[in-house]
């Protein structure tokens, strides 16, 4: 019989395969450097202990899902207003050679310049909030819907103008189904956006309780432990949904596969 | 002929179309009467209000201030973004290592750093040129990654067969392959830094086009605000235009 590898090498090696080695590496540097630094950032173990507390009372909890409970409303209205403008565009040629410009547009506008002018709009509470998310999604979505659709290859439209398909049964026939890889694709770029536009909209409009309120009560009162943890948050809630919705699109359509590896750019 | 009479119209006439359609329905918007002035002011008031923030020299100024910061990170950033990109896309084991950390790291909203950098660095130029920074490395980063991952195999088995010797392989094969994805890769981050550099100055600047638009914001004037929105969107799309032209001129190969 093969002797094994000692304990500690194995779990080295499997901490290695997993890419966690750097991570758990750095921590405990930082935990380590702690000690020999005048003290800025607080050390992991603080944090912890400070989670603990923050959590004790559902504060956290509260703040986490009062966030993405405002990220779902505006990303469900954005993600609905962009897909059909994306397919109405792409579907009407009229529409498409006056707004076609616009599209491409509108995929460079520098969402954060409109914060100014929404709130002068819709005011600092929830609706203003709600309208950025939207927004800040409906871009992608549209933009894929849009590509999705463009995208149909031409022997399906010929043969879609051989049965003289009617507008309407060509768009639920043939143009959705043939966008819908691009749209699911949409989707997640659009959640991103979303998350980054629900932060954003907290740290930017009233206060009201989030993820974002958790970050500037932190620096408010000059405590970066309160702001690391609302970013370790932040960005694991972001990672989590994002894992989630490309397991359920990849359940619902494993076609989708094929175009899995294109939207990594942008 | 490159800019026959014909090219220009067709380039620019679905343009012209579209702004008309934009303006004339911004106006009629306004003549309907259905928004209060203090809401929604006329495209020709926002004209003006150019014209007057360009004359005085407050949107020069302003439009500077960001400009420089979104440069400074730029070339901060994205350095860094090739540097590791490079080293991580020609390493499969420092990639292993580093990857899984790289990926989480770059969903992060980076706009929610902004408070942590400005206790760390306080409110000026650092922190703003900093979170821009960390904004534009990641998608250099994974851009170069990807382009000096993705040499084909088939060009890898040509200069195989030919023995290209290191320095000929890296001019003929690995920069030919990777430029035109920094390019990409720089043009996302422009994107992004423009977006966030408006954002960035709303937490606290003392000049800079999100500045401009968050102190008029604060005194009612619309049509600063208005115009500051206007000027950045024109802005970011005409530089991504200029850098996607520039990026097909330089490298035709790489054409996206």
């Amino acid at each position: 019989m093969l002797a094994r590898p000692p304990l500690t090498r194995r779990l080295l090696h499997s901490l290695s395969n997993s890419g966690l080695l750097l991570p758990i590496g750095l921590i405990v540097i930082w935990q380590a450097a702690d000690r020999a630094t005048p003290r800025f950032l607080p050390n992991p173990a603080d944090l912890i202990h400070v989670t603990i507390g923050l959590s004790a009372h559902g504060l956290l909890a509260q703040d986490l899902l009062a966030s993405v409970v405002r990220m779902l409303c505006g990303f469900a209205a954005g993600a609905t207003g962009g897909a059909i403008i994306g397919i109405a565009l792409a579907a009407s040629p009229r529409l498409h050679t006056l707004l076609g410009p616009a599209v491409s547009a509108w995929r460079q506008l520098p969402i954060f310049s409109l914060v100014p002018l929404l709130t002068l709009w819709f005011g600092l509470d929830e609706k203003a909030k709600i309208i950025l998310i939207a927004l800040a999604t409906s871009i992608p979505v549209m933009l894929n819907a849009y590509e999705g659709v463009r995208a149909v290859p031409k022997k399906y439209t010929e043969v879609a103008d051989m049965l003289h398909l009617n507008p309407l049964s060509r768009l639920l026939l043939l143009q959705a189904p043939a966008a819908m890889p691009f749209l699911l694709t949409g989707l997640r770029q659009g959640m991103a956006f979303a998350w980054m536009a629900t932060v954003a909209s907290e740290l930017f409009l009233a206060a009201a309780p989030g993820l974002g309120a958790v970050i500037m009560a932190g620096q408010e009162r000059m405590r970066p432990d309160m702001i690391i943890i609302g970013i370790s948050l932040i960005g694991g809630v972001g990672i989590l949904m994002n894992a989630a919705l490309t397991g359920a699109i990849r359940w619902v359509l494993p076609a989708w596969r094929a175009t899995d590896q294109q939207d990594n750019l942008s | 002929m490159l800019f026959s009479l014909k090219f220009v119209a067709r380039k620019t006439g679905p343009i012209a179309l579209t702004l008309i359609a934009f303006l004339s329905l911004w106006q009629i918007l306004c003549w309907s009467g259905s928004f209060p002035r203090t809401l929604l002011i006329p495209p020709a008031d926002v004209a003006r209000t150019l014209l007057d923030l360009t004359r005085d020299g407050t949107l020069e100024d302003n439009l500077l201030a960001s400009a420089r910061r979104v440069f400074l990170a730029l070339a901060i950033g994205g350095s860094a973004g090739i540097v590791f990109g490079l080293f991580c896309g020609t390493s499969k084991t420092l990639w292993r290592q580093i990857g899984p950390l790289f990926t989480a790291l770059r969903q992060i909203p980076f706009i929610a750093l902004g408070p942590l950098l400005i206790l760390g660095l306080g409110i000026g130029e650092h922190f703003i040129v900093t979170l821009l920074a960390l904004a534009a490395f990641f998608p250099v980063a994974l851009a170069t990654l990807e382009g000096a991952r993705g040499v084909p195999t088939r060009y890898l088995e040509v200069v195989a067969i030919y023995r290209l010797n290191p320095t000929d392989r890296f001019r003929y094969l690995f920069l030919p392959s990777v430029l035109p994805a920094i390019a990409a890769g720089a043009r996302i981050a422009f994107g992004r830094c423009w977006g966030l550099v408006v954002a960035a100055e709303l937490f606290g600047a003392t000049s800079g086009l999100g500045q401009m638009m968050s102190w008029a914001r604060e005194m009612f004037q619309i049509d600063v605000v208005m115009a500051g929105a206007v000027i950045a969107a024109a802005i970011g799309i005409i530089c991504d235009a200029l850098l996607r032209a520039g990026a097909r001129r330089l490298m035709p190969w790489g054409a996206t």
